[in-house]
């Protein structure tokens, strides 16, 4: 009995460990030297720079415009009701957009792997317009930090504020650090006592207390949380409002310690004018009320005008093409397109309409579109696929197809092809699978966006 | 003679680059080279600005942690930048990405069928390779608690696998 238990655990072990894509892969920087030199040659965070102070100059008037972070969007948003000018990137090439993202959130740490996308038959044909909007980021980044680090309570000299894009590092050992990240859109920051993550600091002195100032041996209350929360973002100077905060407890021992307390995170969804920014502001505090982690953003939010939006069978098609270049590895390919050409477009704000359009499924060469033809309802099909594992023989799986069953608008951050963070409307399809994948929903030749990720993440350069 | 900061950080790269880098595209797939490399900049970015910091018993860990917090720290925003990263809060039963690159159906469902702390713990410690007191450093708790937490993880996922081996 003992051995078929060792067996079964030695299977199950062997066989997780075989399913790991990534097993032994070599891996070398294509430049290290490079790196390494341009790596070294940034300040590093010193503690001697906790002793000196918080001696960052500041302007502070522009400090103080800068940080309402949206405050201009009130008279922005009711800017012209007709399309203006388009281009909203100055590249003639665009890659179509196609971003599909599995709706793998709550579970960010996934991967993708080939499948085959389909369009169900309910997806619509019409088209549309909407509001489009970019990120500004503050005009004086290092004013920005320092307001930053001023409403967290954390104190040192700033390793280094660039007059261009890059990152840095303000704070100390005692008082924790805030990475700040500057794409020249949305200045970024994080907050940690340690790079590890671990750690807790003292309460940020701007911040009143508002729940349990000693330890109770439990975690802070929801309440309690978001009440600390609301400070930070009053002393920030957020504006705008917030989506439901998502609540959730750990007990955690810093690093070093031996010591546990319980960590209580909330995250805030920032709206702007009623709009999901797809950025959000989160905090973590310990049993004490003290904040032990916490990541942000500074920009503000223009509006754009109007923009042409294509119909979710188009963004589908532009998935779907996309998808497939992808699948299987390496990056989404890019489709030139060259026009970028302001037109006439329909004035309708698409928050307001909704447009009943035939069935794909019931006739879809009526629409002009061309849709692979498993989307007029043929029964899900599969490939199969030869992929590799650990264990020298090939495995057959196959390539699951999955059914683009139903869309609704909403509004995602994209990158343009000139920097600029922007919020533009997107198609969120959701899939027969449970799954969901989101298309930018601009009509392409009006917007240019990055031809890939650009950067996957705030680049220190 | 101790090592010059760098030197120190010139063995970081070269010693623990291709882990970090693991790391990194086992969970952003697919991920181009070029993105791989800026990733594990960003990570040395953090740990040239704080050399002085790094356990020398526990550098791997030390630096898949910032890996970890430099990840998080992109998530936070639900598009941005990446392509790959998941945007909508999907219901329990959504589909796991695992059902799409594991070839083992059995080792697929199971890991589906987690919570994303226990394939976290899970997956550090299987793919990753790290131990409970490397995975302490990583989540910042106890080597206790992550010993703990592992064992928890390894009873459910063999909760889970015995149920899809049997299905």
């Amino acid at each position: 009995m003992g051995d078929v238990v060792s067996e079964h655990n030695e299977m199950w072990e062997s066989r997780l460990r075989a399913a790991d894509s990534f097993a032994g892969t070599p891996y070398e920087h294509a430049d290290l030297a490079a790196v390494l030199e341009r790596v070294t040659a940034m300040p590093r965070v010193t503690k001697a720079s906790f002793a000196q102070g918080f001696r960052m100059k500041m302007a502070s008037a522009a400090a103080a415009a800068v940080l309402v972070t949206s405050g201009g969007i009130a008279v922005l948003s009711s800017a012209g009701s007709m399309a203006p000018a388009l281009a909203l990137g100055a590249a003639a090439k665009t890659s179509v957009t196609t971003t599909p993202q599995a709706s793998f959130v709550g579970r960010p740490d996934m991967m993708l792997a080939n499948l085959r996308l389909v369009a169900g038959p309910d997806l619509t044909t019409g088209t549309t317009s909407a509001r489009a909007y970019v990120f500004v980021e503050p005009s004086d980044l290092a004013a920005a930090s320092d307001t930053v680090a001023r409403a967290l309570g954390v104190v040192g000299t700033p390793s280094a504020v660039p007059a261009t894009n890059t990152s840095w590092t303000v704070g100390s050992a005692e008082s924790g650090y805030i990475d700040f990240w500057s794409d020249g859109s949305i200045l970024s920051w994080s907050y940690t006592q340690s790079a590890a993550g671990g750690g807790v600091v003292s309460s940020p002195p701007t911040t009143p207390a508002t729940g349990a100032t000693s330890g109770t041996g439990s975690a802070l209350s929801n309440d309690e949380a978001l009440s600390r929360a609301q400070n930070l973002l009053s002393a920030l100077g957020v504006s705008g409002t917030f989506g439901d905060p998502q609540f959730s407890t750990d007990q955690v021992s810093p690093y070093g310690s031996s010591t546990s307390t319980w960590w209580t995170t909330v995250n805030l969804p920032w709206y702007v004018n009623g709009i999901d920014t797809s950025n959000s502001f989160s905090f973590t505090f310990d049993e004490h009320g003290n904040l032990a982690s916490a990541n942000g953003l500074v920009a503000t939010v223009t509006d754009k005008g109007i923009y042409p939006v294509v119909s979710e069978v188009t963004a589908a098609q532009e998935l779907i093409a996309s998808y497939g270049n992808f699948s299987g590895g390496g990056v989404p390919s890019t489709t030139p397109v060259t026009v970028v050409t302001p037109v006439s477009v329909p004035t309708t704000d698409v928050t307001s309409t909704t447009t009943p359009v035939p069935s794909v499924g019931t006739s879809p060469g009526s629409v002009g579109t061309t849709v692979p033809s498993s989307v007029a309802g043929e029964p899900p099909a599969t490939t199969e696929t030869t992929v590799p594992t650990s264990d020298p023989t090939p495995v057959t799986v196959e390539t699951p197809v999955v059914t683009l069953i139903s869309a609704t608008l909403q509004y995602g951050e994209y990158t343009l092809s000139d920097g600029t963070d922007a919020l533009l409307p997107e198609y969120v399809f959701t899939a027969d699978n449970g799954g969901t994948y989101t298309q930018m929903a601009v009509d392409p030749h009006y917007v240019s966006l990055a031809d890939r990720p650009s950067g996957v993440m705030p680049m220190a350069r | 003679m101790a090592a010059s900061r760098e030197q120190r950080l010139e063995h970081l790269a070269r010693e623990h680059s291709s882990a970090v880098a693991n790391y990194l595209r086992r969970r952003l797939y697919p991920l181009s080279p070029a993105d791989l490399d800026d990733l594990v900049e960003e990570v040395l970015v953090v740990c040239w600005r704080r050399i002085d910091a790094v356990p020398a018993d526990a550098e791997l860990p030390w630096m898949i942690g910032v890996a970890r917090n430099v990840l998080n720290n992109a998530r936070r925003s639900q598009n941005r930048r990446s392509a790959f990263v998941a945007t909508l809060s999907p219901a329990e039963a959504d589909a796991s990405a695992e059902e799409y690159v594991v070839a083992d159906a059995s080792i697929r469902d199971a890991l589906v069928e987690m919570s994303e702390s226990d394939r976290e713990i899970l997956l550090l410690h299987f793919w990753d390779g790290l131990d409970a007191s490397q995975l302490a450093t990583v989540l910042s708790v106890t080597t206790n608690a992550a010993a703990v937490r592992l064992s928890r993880a390894q009873s459910r996922f063999k909760e889970n696998f015995s149920k899809a081996e049997n299905a």
